[in-house]
């Protein structure tokens, strides 16, 4: 395969990027800015609901969903293993440590793994191509060994407990228990004490050969730097041309059900803590059609909880809720909710009103023309104020570009969505039967 | 893109006790504006304060609800008024800051009324100078409401057991000085406020409190003052010709002036939180912090200091340990996650990487790493209004005026012999040790498969 390039536009909040389909299988895209930091962000398409996968000739990355028996060949890999790989992915021969090369040229580096991707990312006030050879370069290069692995287990274990104290934490994934049988958004990112002490490097070696392929990758920089030169970077540090992917992840087919409509714990918050969820099953393939759906559960959702919400006002004004009470919408290929939370002395009441509210359909079909209004211009501007930051820029990209769309289309299909959208968003996922309660005192 | 950084704001005196300052910069696509109120610290108006900017932006005259209020900031394309109060050294300072869309990005297709920035002046002005009033005083619901909200901010503290353990540690630090006081005050004279308390206070604030403007976008001077007339004449109708302002001072405490204090707590969580509190000797309004920053930096500032590199990745005891410089009163705090066993060893840990410092022991390696990573963050500023207007609305409060690039160039002219000398005035005062005893796993979860 040819390097190909294209040009992207957006004449509604004048910006433009280039997006390279590299020789070697990398998505890139270059996003130039004049500012003081530029921001690179390397992304793998390995996250932590990644746990079953095979190794397969006609593989395709996208994830197949078993319906029969298991094939045998598979790998089991234990909860935590992307997020473990990506803190060992730092370690280099010698016991350098790739966050000291960064630093040698004056750039900070990071990373942080998700339920769907992992990334790597630096920022730098300086010479912005000397950072990105070094971040194509650890990346690509993994250095595992028994020593480097146990000691990484002790600080995963310190940071695992760090979150096991949150209850915020407890609160979310016993939600995500609630609305999930069988799939991985229920576990942990970073596994737990015991999950981690099976992971070796022999599983991380397998891992990164797996996943960690230019072709399965996205690489996003926004800043001082222009197309021909990060291409040139490319050329330098990356394979000529694309091997055959072998890798199929696989996942377990999970049903439309909910597990439980109410989970409690207690974890010493210092008020109760509600997490209200409501499970998506409106899952598509089609990228374009995702990113239509969540576009207009976005809108919909700002309509119905935002500061200018019924809702929000109501319990605001009784004193049920304070400012921290929010919802939010995650939509993935093969999970989607809605999470609306709060910090409640009332957590059964409030949750008892946000199902009355979402029950009433007649009132939330009577959206009106000066809401919609309203919400679209708060749209807009959030585009508009999203591309005052390289950071928001590469980070925006490398998640756009990762779901299968690219950076504008999110903007154009938001400005597209009619009520009638909302109101068959509305139908189809604030459904009785979907909605689960967790509450952590 | 240093010379914008370098250019001297105009600093414009709008009436008595009041300057606008101008920060020329046009790469933002919004135009941000920033209102200061300084404030002496006091047990006795913490909440008060804390309160106030919450129960202004419940409901004005003009937008009596919170609804109406996030209406009207929705329709001018999601304009942000966001107050707060919060501690600068023994100051209280109460800031509104504003945010709107430049106006060369509004649809031009939209019909809107006027400026957008002087749409969000015009109703900032009703949210600070009309509030929504009952029998001559703030409304009581919305003060209930509000103390209930700020209660249960204080309570939630013990949510996240990092800042939980740094806040008890300051209680124990600071506990006879007025950088004790919390910026939010006690749950107990949060309760106590009154709609008459608050308002006194509102009108104390409004007469006394020296207030500092700081734009930041592409409008010019002229212009800003223009869109601030009638800020101005509220504002003025509250001052006297010369007023008696407020001009509260930070007692700096150079050196410790006991044995380090220890104090420990059990909790029944499963990290253990060690948080150790020093005298620096060195404030901004020394004119040389930045020696200081950098020693922050050098020691556990980033993922290349000294303490990142020994605590976490050579011991392997921690998934944080870092180190935070607060700058107005001159103290350094250590803060990091253990398991409760290894307390000694961190402790032991954290200590020896001060005394390499002290004993000179820093190579060019990591020495250039920390002055990179410091300069990089100043000049990150640049990108961010924010950022950019705090950073000067800090450094006006501490008498001086140095840009984050003249900073930038004061950082790296540093030596290792600056670094010894920091470590030496550092002095260990406090230490709080959040003891972690709960043992078990997993298993909290209480199942409820009832349906409702």
């Amino acid at each position: 395969m040819k390097t190909q390039i294209e040009h992207l536009t957006s004449d509604r909040l004048h910006q433009s990027y280039t997006r390279i389909r590299h020789k070697s299988g990398l998505t890139v895209c270059v996003l130039p800015k004049r500012a003081a930091v530029t921001y690179g962000v390397l992304g793998v398409n390995f996250g932590a609901n990644d746990r079953i996968f095979r190794m397969t000739d006609d593989a395709v990355y996208a994830p197949m969903l078993t319906t029969e028996t298991m094939p045998a060949d598979v790998f089991h890999i234990p909860s935590g293993c992307a997020h473990f790989l990506e803190h060992k992915m730092f370690a280099e021969r010698g016991g350098e440590d790739a966050i000291a090369r960064f630093a040698r040229f004056g750039a900070n580096a990071d990373a942080y793994t998700t339920p769907d991707l992992t990334a790597y990312l630096y920022s730098t006030t300086e010479d912005p191509y000397a950072p990105l050879e070094i971040l194509l370069d650890f990346v690509m290069n993994p250095y595992f060994t028994e020593e480097n692995v146990a000691r990484e287990r002790s600080i995963i274990a310190q940071e695992i407990r760090m979150y096991d104290d949150s209850p915020m934490q407890t609160g979310y994934y016993n939600l995500m228990a609630a609305l999930y049988h069988t799939h991985p958004i229920r576990d942990n990112v970073g596994g737990t004490e015991e999950t981690i002490r099976d992971i070796t490097p022999a599983v991380l070696y397998r891992c990164h050969e797996a996943f960690y392929r230019p072709d399965n990758m996205v690489l996003s920089v926004s800043g001082n730097v222009t197309p021909e030169e990060v291409l040139a970077v490319c050329d330098r540090c990356l394979p000529d041309t694309v091997t055959a992917n072998r890798t199929q992840r696989i996942y377990l087919p999970e049903p439309k059900t909910i597990v439980t409509d109410h989970v409690t714990a207690q974890a010493g918050a210092a008020a109760p803590l509600l997490y209200f969820g409501v499970k998506d099953n409106c899952l598509s393939s089609d990228p374009t059609e995702r990113l239509r759906h969540a576009s207009a559960v976005d809108i919909l959702n700002d309509i119905l909880f935002c500061k200018s919400s019924a809702i929000f006002s109501d319990l605001y004004a009784k004193g049920w809720i304070n400012g921290r009470f929010g919802a939010e919408y995650e939509h993935n290929e093969t999970y989607s909710y809605t999470l609306i939370s709060a910090e409640t002395a009332y957590p059964a009441e409030t949750a008892d009103a946000i199902r009355t509210y979402l029950a009433d359909r007649v009132r939330l079909h009577d959206i009106t023309d000066a809401q919609f209004a309203r919400c679209r211009r708060v749209m807009y501007a959030s585009s508009v104020t999203a591309y005052e930051s390289t950071e928001d820029m590469a980070l925006d990209c490398l998640d756009s570009t990762m779901d299968g769309t690219e950076l504008f289309s999110s903007v154009d299909i938001m400005m597209q969505i009619t009520k009638d959208d909302l109101i068959d968003a509305l139908d189809a996922l604030y459904r009785p039967e979907c909605m689960a309660v967790s509450v952590v005192t | 893109m240093t010379d914008i950084m370098k250019t001297n704001q105009n600093c414009i005196p709008l009436c008595p006790g009041t300057e606008l300052y101008v920060i020329p910069k046009d790469t933002f696509k919004t135009d941000f504006i920033m209102f200061s109120f300084t404030l002496p610290l006091m047990a006795e108006t913490a909440a008060e304060y804390a309160l106030l900017p919450s129960v202004l932006c419940r409901g004005s005259e003009q937008y009596p609800t919170l609804e109406d209020l996030a209406k009207r900031l929705d329709t001018l394309y999601n304009a942000g008024i966001a107050g707060r109060a919060h501690k600068r050294g023994e100051a209280q300072v109460v800031t509104f800051q504003l945010r709107c869309l430049a106006e060369d990005v509004v649809p031009p297709e939209d019909e809107n009324e006027g400026p957008l920035f002087v749409s969000l002046l015009d109703t900032f002005c009703d949210v600070l100078f009309s509030p929504l009033l009952e029998n001559g005083v703030f409304s009581p619901a919305y003060v209930d409401g509000e103390k209930k909200n700020l209660c249960d901010a204080i309570r939630s503290k013990i949510n996240n057991k990092a800042s939980y353990a740094i806040s008890r540690l300051d209680e124990e630090m600071f506990a006879g000085e007025t950088y004790g006081i919390s910026s939010r005050g006690t749950e107990e004279s949060a309760a106590a406020v009154t709609p008459a308390s608050l308002y006194r206070c509102y009108l104390d604030m409004l007469s006394r409190a020296p207030v500092s403007v700081t734009y930041v976008g592409r409008m010019t001077a002229d212009e800003v003052t223009s869109a601030l007339a009638r800020f101005i004449s509220h504002l003025s109708s509250f001052r006297e010709e010369n007023p008696t302002l407020y001009a509260p001072q930070t007692q700096v405490i150079r050196t410790a002036k006991h044995p380090l204090h220890r104090v420990e707590e059990s909790m029944d969580i499963r990290q253990s939180r060690l948080c150790i509190g020093y005298r620096t000797g060195s404030v901004l309004s020394d004119g040389d912090f930045y020696r200081f920053a950098l020693f922050n930096e050098l020691l556990g500032g980033s993922a290349s200091s000294k303490l990142f590199l020994e605590v976490r990745e050579a011991r392997g005891l921690c998934y944080d340990c870092a180190s935070y410089p607060e700058a107005q009163k001159g103290v350094l705090y250590i803060s990091c996650g253990i398991a409760a066993d290894a307390k000694e060893e961190a402790e032991e840990a954290i200590a020896s990487q001060i005394a390499a410092i002290r004993d000179g022991d820093i190579t060019d390696e990591e020495f250039f790493a920390a002055k990179k990573s410091l300069v990089s963050g100043y000049r990150e500023i640049e990108d961010s209004a924010a950022a950019i207007a705090v950073w000067y609305a800090n450094r006006r409060a501490a008498g001086i005026a140095t840009s984050p690039e003249e900073t930038a160039e004061q950082v790296l002219s540093c030596t290792k012999e600056d670094m010894k000398q920091c470590a030496e005035h550092l002095t260990e005062d406090t230490l709080y040790f959040l003891r972690g005893t709960c043992t078990d796993g997993d298993g909290e979860e209480d199942w409820d498969e009832d349906t409702n």
